[in-house]
């Protein structure tokens, strides 16, 4: 097992300096100069040159590109070409935000999206169960950025309940500002996760163990939550993992509309400011940020499921 | 469990019907409405918070007022730093850091004396010393001063002679523009200064989160009369309808650039005021004069610009928040001239592409970005152009490639851009948009005799040479047409009725510093 985990954490080691690569190329090429960007219209030619010597963007590309890898192995991503503040500083401070919006999101789409799917797959065709693969339909297909505007107009502006966008900074503002957020990121994921818990049930349900274990007598609520959930969850984990992961890096739309200042809405900022220190900074983070959850579902496997445990036993 | 779901259900179309409701129930009153409301909460203001919030949706570039030249930038530094002089009412220029300024008799030195007692917010003197140190970074930095800046002298500690090679008249609004603060010389480092700026305005930087917020705190030891607000904190918002929301909730006092919509739906609310102003921002449209294709030649270009009715966009798609552009320079530049030469006169515009050699229409393509306005206008200027038989082809694209397409030296044929005359004077859009070796030339209008003739203005004093010689500016630009002015862009910033004093400005440095918030 131990061998395993280290296994899969020198695999980041590639994939970082695949991605890190792949961004840094397709940033250089990307047209627009940052020293302009900074400087604005009005700026002149001298202006402009001395600021791209200051940046060091004058240098060929491998030497840059170079420079960035050796600084990233010594823990120095770099400063910002946009106000020369620290990156590592700069993505820090949003990482924390965009791990909450994205940890709470999922902890609502769990909370509401198992308990759903559980359910409905017991009352199979019945008017509720109907009425819930529609609405979870609903909700996986309804934009995000609708939603969100929907939410913040009931709750925010028409029964002031709530803030409309921003991140509390003291701890009841905080709790009040997640609120919406996590509500308009969770929904999709929580009908995500009810339609992957009903089928997921629905086909443990048939099992025969299932129906030996009725015969003995064990309640309902036993036979649902100890006999049928624990075989039932292996698709429903991996569902959340892997779209957890997604939701670290994929929650710029509830990030911007909400005005929360996460990692999602830095790095389309930084993007158009051609801020490839950033960019690549913020990317380094959620890939590492990315394999690591990865890595959480798979060692979480093994304690659901012992046929996993044994793989590794041999 | 039926009766569960069936609650859900009703509670959950309650929800979507009050969200529905709610953008025509808070729209009923009318604009006497809004107006009794700003005197009735005057009235009753007694006490005022002590913190005004308002929100844009960009985050600023930098925090030093010498380097941000765009307008979003100068949004919290115009509070920070102070210039020399700066603009009055009118936009006359009159003395801000500086005591008084005087030319000398052949208009080529300017002796400023200071403002004794100004400190930064580091609790330094400003000197002359920082006026020289100012002067010789911008002008190592490339401002273009007309190209005859010569040197700064100290005469005392409090007066300064700013030598020029030949008279410069828009050299006090050249140094009027916000990135013309004086900085202080013992503080200064590029590297630093955008994270710890250290100006000499009525406020100064308490604290930031980059992409969140940013706050900034009076200056008890300004040198004028003090803020009236102790705190400004700008909010960063990108969504529009976002911001319309937070101002409706009251959890921002001040909101920039909201859309149209949002506006007019505001106007008739009795708790906002609309505060509106012209401005020195033209959006155009700049064609490739250098162009192989039909658009390189002048007629073509003067034949888009008849074939244009830009009242239909100004009334239609602006909702009348802005003018018709009749120039490339905004009517409140100094050494504004109306020269408007391509009146909307579809005819004409038929006959001088029958004059260019095509008669039987052209075809020909408009970059734009993907901002909602410019698409609009885009589609609709693509169907007037249809009109006279020149088929339009719009392509969307981020403006960073565009303009990185233009800078490559690729072929295009026209670009919807704008252009602000940050200096308030048309010398400025002359120089930095129309001169042969001006690096934001996108037109690429490459003309000796306008050079020539620009550089002449430029270093003329006022006169009746000055006079003719800016005639013959304007008459070149008409003619020639590198580019149209389609309309003056309107400032426009929604309050709630409980902020007084905000002061707008037509460049988009608006002011805060005598701005209340009653509670």
């Amino acid at each position: 097992m131990r061998k395993y985990i280290i296994k899969r954490l020198l695999w980041t080691i590639p994939v970082l300096i695949g991605a890190t690569f792949l961004v840094f190329a397709i940033l250089d090429n990307a047209p627009g100069d940052p020293a302009k960007i900074i400087l604005g219209n009005g700026a002149t030619a001298e202006a402009i040159a001395l600021k791209r010597a200051e940046l060091g963007l004058d240098d060929p590309f491998l030497i840059r590109y170079g420079r960035f890898l050796l600084n990233m192995l010594k823990g120095d991503l770099g400063t910002s070409y946009r106000n020369g503040e620290a990156v590592t500083s700069l993505i820090l401070g949003r990482l924390g935000n965009t791990v909450m919006l994205a940890a709470s999101g999922m902890i609502f789409a769990i909370i509401v999206g198992i308990p759903v799917g559980v359910i409905s797959a017991i009352k199979q065709y019945s008017l509720l169960d109907k009425a819930t693969m529609v609405l979870t339909l609903f909700f996986m297909a309804v934009p995000t950025f609708w939603l969100a505007l929907i939410l913040v107009i009931i709750f925010a502006l028409n029964l002031r309940l709530l803030p409309a966008t921003g991140m509390g900074h003291n701890f009841p503002d905080l709790v009040k500002s997640l609120i919406l957020p996590t509500v308009t990121l969770g929904f999709g994921y929580a009908a995500l996760i009810a339609r992957t818990t009903r089928s997921s049930v629905l086909e443990v349900m048939r099992q025969d163990y299932i129906d030996t274990a009725r015969s003995k007598g064990i309640t309902d609520k036993k036979v649902i939550w100890k006999h049928m959930m624990k075989n039932a969850l292996i698709p429903i984990v991996t569902v959340i993992g892997l779209n957890f992961g997604t939701l670290l890096g994929g929650s710029v739309l509830t990030e911007t509309v909400f005005s929360w200042p996460g990692v999602g809405r830095f790095v389309v900022e930084s993007i158009s400011n051609k801020d490839i220190p950033c960019v690549l900074g913020s990317i380094v983070m959620l890939s590492i940020l990315f394999t690591l959850v990865n890595l959480l579902v798979d060692i979480l496997y093994v304690y659901i499921d012992p046929r996993i445990k044994s793989g590794f036993a041999k | 469990m039926k009766r569960v779901f069936s609650v859900l259900l009703a509670s959950a179309m309650i929800f979507v019907l009050a969200a529905c409701g709610s953008s025509s129930s808070s729209a009923p009153a009318s604009t006497t409405a809004a107006a009794s409301g700003e005197t009735a909460a005057a009235a009753a203001a007694t006490e005022y918070k002590d913190t005004l919030v308002f929100c844009n949706g960009q985050d600023l570039t930098t925090l030093d007022a010498s380097i941000g030249q765009q307008e979003r930038a100068v949004y919290l530094t115009n509070h920070m730093f102070d210039p020399l002089v700066t603009f009055g009412e009118n936009e006359q220029i009159v003395p801000c850091l500086a005591e008084s300024f005087e030319w000398s008799d052949d208009s080529i030195t300017l002796t400023v004396v200071l403002k004794k007692g100004v400190k930064f917010h580091d609790g330094s003197d400003m000197t002359a010393e920082d006026v020289k140190f100012t002067m010789d970074l911008l002008q190592q930095r490339g401002m273009t001063f007309g190209g005859n800046y010569d040197n700064t002298e100290i005469v005392d500690d409090y007066t300064v002679k700013i030598h020029l090679n030949a008279p410069n008249p828009a050299f006090l609004n050249t140094i009027a523009m916000p990135q013309c603060c004086i900085l202080p010389s013992d503080a200064y480092d590029e590297a630093t200064f955008g994270q710890n700026p250290i100006g000499t305005g009525p406020y100064k930087l308490k604290e930031y989160k980059e992409g969140d917020y940013y706050t900034i705190e009076r200056f008890d030891d300004y040198f004028g009369e003090p803020a009236k607000t102790q705190y400004i904190t700008l909010r960063i918002v990108p969504e529009p309808s976002q911001r319309a929301i937070l101002l409706e909730t009251g959890e921002v006092d001040v909101a920039y650039n909201l859309s149209f919509n949002d506006i007019d739906r505001l106007s008739n609310d009795p708790n906002m005021k609309v505060l509106r102003s012209p401005s020195m921002k033209v959006i155009n449209i700049d064609f490739n004069c250098q162009s192989t294709g039909p658009i390189g030649n002048p007629k073509v270009r003067q034949a888009v610009e008849c074939a244009m009715d830009k009242d239909i966009i100004v009334n239609s798609l602006l909702s009348g928040y802005g003018e018709v552009s009749k120039s490339l320079i905004s009517p409140l530049a100094a050494d504004y001239r109306e020269t408007f030469v391509n009146e909307y006169n579809p005819e004409k515009a038929k006959q001088l592409l029958a004059e260019a050699g095509y008669a039987d229409g052209c075809e020909m393509t408009l970059f734009t970005n993907s901002d909602q306005i410019n698409g609009e206008m885009a589609t609709v200027i693509q169907n007037q152009l249809a009109a006279v038989g020149i088929k339009l082809n719009i392509v969307v694209q981020d403006d960073n490639t565009t303009f990185a397409m233009v800078e490559n030296g690729e072929d295009f044929d026209m670009i919807l851009d704008f252009f602000q005359c940050a200096s308030k004077h048309a010398d400025y859009v002359f120089v930095n948009a129309y001169t042969s070796d001006s690096f934001n030339n996108y037109s690429r209008y490459f003309d000796d005799e306008f050079d020539q003739t620009y550089y002449k203005y430029c270093a003329t004093a006022e006169g009746e040479e000055r006079e003719a010689l800016l005639n013959k500016l304007y008459e070149m630009l008409g003619t020639n047409t590198p580019a149209i002015g389609i309309y003056t862009e309107n400032k426009i910033v929604v309050t709630s009725a409980k902020v007084d004093g905000v002061k707008l400005s037509t460049s988009g440095a608006h002011e805060f510093q005598y701005a209340t918030v009653a509670k």
